[in-house]
């Protein structure tokens, strides 16, 4: 059966980053490039020589935190900040990557699950230092592989412990709640049925909440002395861990230490209703805030004949002609848009400053959402009158910064081959090229998606 | 099309880009004194017959109609030279034409005949016969041609966050801009809205909503345009910052500025609207 005709325009916003200024008019089906995007060997892969693992992340933070303990007593003149120079070099990783990809569908896809499981660097010194070691430890390697297996790397990573309070979740029977008045903490039990799995209508009770909370007791990060492993990684504390057999949706789990949790994450990653829940909140997160509803179907089914492959769930997004055929009534999110701006206008991606602080002034902060629900993906959270008027102070600044960018009629062509006459006609007329390139940024065929 | 202003320390001269980029090293070597060259851009296609108005012409009021100026009513054109009227916000201008310090060459035009504003500056600012050959600028191409004894005070500068065209090449530049970050405009503001006025409803209320405020606080009006106070601002800040540089002993000889906003095809105004607001600037920048 002959496929419907699918626009590069699309694949560009819908699915990717957005055109290249600098590269000729793409020819060919866009599913192709995408699907090869996909197949491309080490898809998803960030390293780099100067990029810290999470456990080098976490030992520079403990330092970094015995140095200033014991500057109280002695005080020395500040330094810079290890921990920010880790968040830049980890920024600008990310952001090269996005400019240097072909279309940018697997960026997205990181971008995508990254949120899902978000962190936040808002938490504090640690997180910060790890969050984007989480990103490339955690959901990178699996972006297009198993979500049982995103889910077990994300819930284990000291990152996640930290951010969700699980180190400071202890048995109320265990050893160590004997001992201290310290006692459960249901905050990462609850986010994880909520927000990572089954989904707030996902049918479970409080009960269950508090069961997998018990269960994940002891999951935590091994300190300094290395008692518990290797320091800065994950660990398990048997003494922390509320012992015996745990009782969730339904099921009995009678495994001891880690294993117990482990299988919880293996059954809830493969729940009916959280395949229907990743599968909306991903065919909205791309396609539209309110999703055709086969579509949604179709990636359920997809998710659960395959046992939730991620890889299998991107190739049938973009192979259903709904995702291609609805119309772009999203907005870009400010990272979309900023990177989207920097690969139209040729800008130089080993500069991230500006990228990062336009970030922070249009509500979306790397690695820092306000809470565990991440980002919101809906157009009416970005299309706000502060989001608008900071757009339109971000972009007039990106105009005038891109020197190297293609005459604006060029550029018009490469990056928005199917605007609108309207918008063709107020980027060409327009009284500069810094005000072109603003004008461009700013129309509705760059900022819908 | 733009006009290119010359300025010579007090001695405010306009002339067509070519003529001056040719003269340019001779009075650099002729003259004893120790002159300064500002090269400023008017972009957006400036018009010329309403800042400087062939008033003699028995069809010019005719043609040039509610924009035209005119001797006698509430805003009079100033006098030059009988024939020529200049428009009555520039005052400064006028005195020092008055005093023979200044000078206007009307008229002028490169060769180009489209109607891209974009590649007409760059026409104008490249100096090359025509669009896209825009690897260098005249003036920058002039600053290299001249002796390395007549460059002894440094480099040429811009300002701005980048060099306007017209100084761009293979001569260091030196960068300059005024410390606050430069609002939009209202210029790129009443295009936006009126691109989203056609295509995009929530964004035009949302962008409308945004700039509510400020408008109010501003007196300024995105749709008539009746603004330009922040513009205003802006080049008399920049021309401000420049003169301080260039006034050192030991400062640059040549620079170049670029103000935007000339494109006046909406509310225009002759004797009163937005184009005499900006030329208002302008005078003050002077």
């Amino acid at each position: 059966m002959a496929r419907a005709t699918a626009k590069w325009s699309t694949a560009f916003s819908r699915f990717g980053l957005g055109a290249l200024g600098k590269a000729e008019p793409r020819a060919g089906d866009p599913r192709d490039a995408l699907a090869a995007e996909l197949a491309a060997p080490g898809a998803g892969a960030l390293a780099g020589p100067e990029l810290k693992s999470g456990v080098e992340a976490m030992t520079t933070f403990v330092e970094l935190a015995a140095e200033r303990a014991q500057a109280q007593k002695t005080p020395a003149a500040p330094k810079p900040s290890p921990i920010a120079a880790i968040f830049k070099q980890e920024a600008t990783a990310r952001i090269e990557a996005a400019c240097a990809a072909e279309i940018g569908f697997v960026e997205r896809l990181v971008a995508f699950w990254s949120n899902h499981f978000c962190i936040s660097a808002a938490k504090g010194l640690s997180v910060r230092a790890l969050a984007g070691a989480y990103e490339r430890e955690a959901i990178r390697p699996h972006v297009l592989g198993r979500f049982v297996d995103m889910l077990q790397a994300v819930e284990r990573h000291p990152a996640m412990l930290v951010y969700l309070d699980n180190v400071q979740s202890i048995g109320p029977n265990s050893r160590q709640g004997q001992r201290a008045k310290k006692g459960l903490n249901e905050n990462f039990g609850r986010e994880i049925l909520e927000l990572h799995t089954l989904g707030v209508d996902g049918g479970y009770a409080q009960s269950d909440v508090g069961e997998l909370a018990r269960t994940l007791t002891g999951w935590t990060v091994a300190g300094r002395d290395g008692k518990l492993g290797l320091p800065g990684g994950f660990a398990f504390n048997a003494n922390a861990h509320e012992g015996g057999t745990r009782t969730l949706l339904q099921t009995r789990y009678e495994q001891e230490g880690v294993a117990q949790g482990e299988a919880a994450l293996a059954d809830l990653a493969r729940a009916p209703a959280t395949a229907r829940h990743i599968a909306a909140k991903f065919a909205r997160a791309f396609v539209a805030d309110a999703p055709p509803a086969g579509l949604v179907a179709r990636l359920t089914d997809v998710f659960l004949q395959t046992d939730g492959d991620l890889g299998a769930l991107a190739r049938a997004l973009i192979a259903d002609e709904d995702a291609w055929s609805a119309p772009a009534t999203k907005m870009r999110d400010p990272w979309q848009m900023m990177i989207a701006s920097w690969r139209a206008l040729g800008l130089d991606p080993s500069q991230p400053n500006r990228i990062l602080s336009s970030m922070t002034l249009l509500g979306m902060p790397l690695w820092s959402p306000g809470g565990p629900n991440g980002f919101p993906d809906a157009a009416d959270a970005w299309a706000s009158p502060e989001g608008i008027k900071t757009r339109v102070q971000v972009a007039a600044g990106l105009g005038r910064i891109a020197k190297d960018a293609p005459a604006p009629r060029e550029l018009l062509a490469r990056v928005l081959p199917d605007a609108a006459d309207m918008t063709r006609e107020t980027v060409l007329h327009a009284e500069t090229r810094a005000q072109a390139y603003a004008l461009m940024i700013l129309s509705p065929d760059f900022q819908r998606r | 099309m733009s006009m290119a202003r010359f300025t010579r320390r007090g001695l405010v001269g306009a002339a067509a880009a070519m003529a001056a980029a040719a003269n340019l090293p001779r009075w650099a070597s002729a003259s004893s004194r120790d002159p300064r060259l500002i090269v400023i851009i008017l972009r957006g296609a400036m018009d010329g017959l309403s800042a400087v108005g062939p008033l003699g012409d028995p069809d010019y009021a005719g043609l040039h109609r509610e924009l035209a100026l005119s001797r006698d009513g509430a805003h009079p054109a100033l006098p030059l030279d009988g024939f020529f009227g200049l428009n009555p916000a520039m005052k400064t201008f006028g005195r020092l034409y008055a005093a023979k310090k200044a000078l206007i060459v009307h008229a002028c035009a490169t060769n180009y005949r489209e109607r891209s504003h974009f590649d007409g500056q760059d026409v104008l600012e490249s100096g090359m016969p025509g669009p896209g050959l825009t690897q260098s600028g005249w003036l920058n191409r002039a600053v290299g041609s001249l002796a390395v004894a007549q460059r002894a005070q440094g480099p040429a500068f811009a300002v701005g966050y980048l060099p306007p065209l017209v100084l761009r090449g293979r001569e260091p530049v030196l960068g300059w801009a005024p410390a606050d970050l430069p609002p939009p405009g209202d210029d790129l503001l009443s295009r936006l809205a009126k691109l989203y006025d056609h295509a995009d409803p929530a964004l035009a209320l949302a962008l409308r909503e945004g700039f509510d405020a400020e408008r109010q606080v501003r007196g300024g009006d995105m749709d008539g345009l009746k603004g330009g106070g922040d513009v205003v601002a802006q080049m008399r800040g920049a021309a401000r910052g420049a003169a301080r540089l260039m006034a050192a002993p030991a400062g640059p000889r040549i620079a170049a500025l670029a103000f935007e906003g000339f494109d006046t095809h909406v509310a225009e105004g002759g004797a009163t609207g937005r184009l005499a607001t900006l030329l208002g600037g302008l005078d003050d920048a002077l």
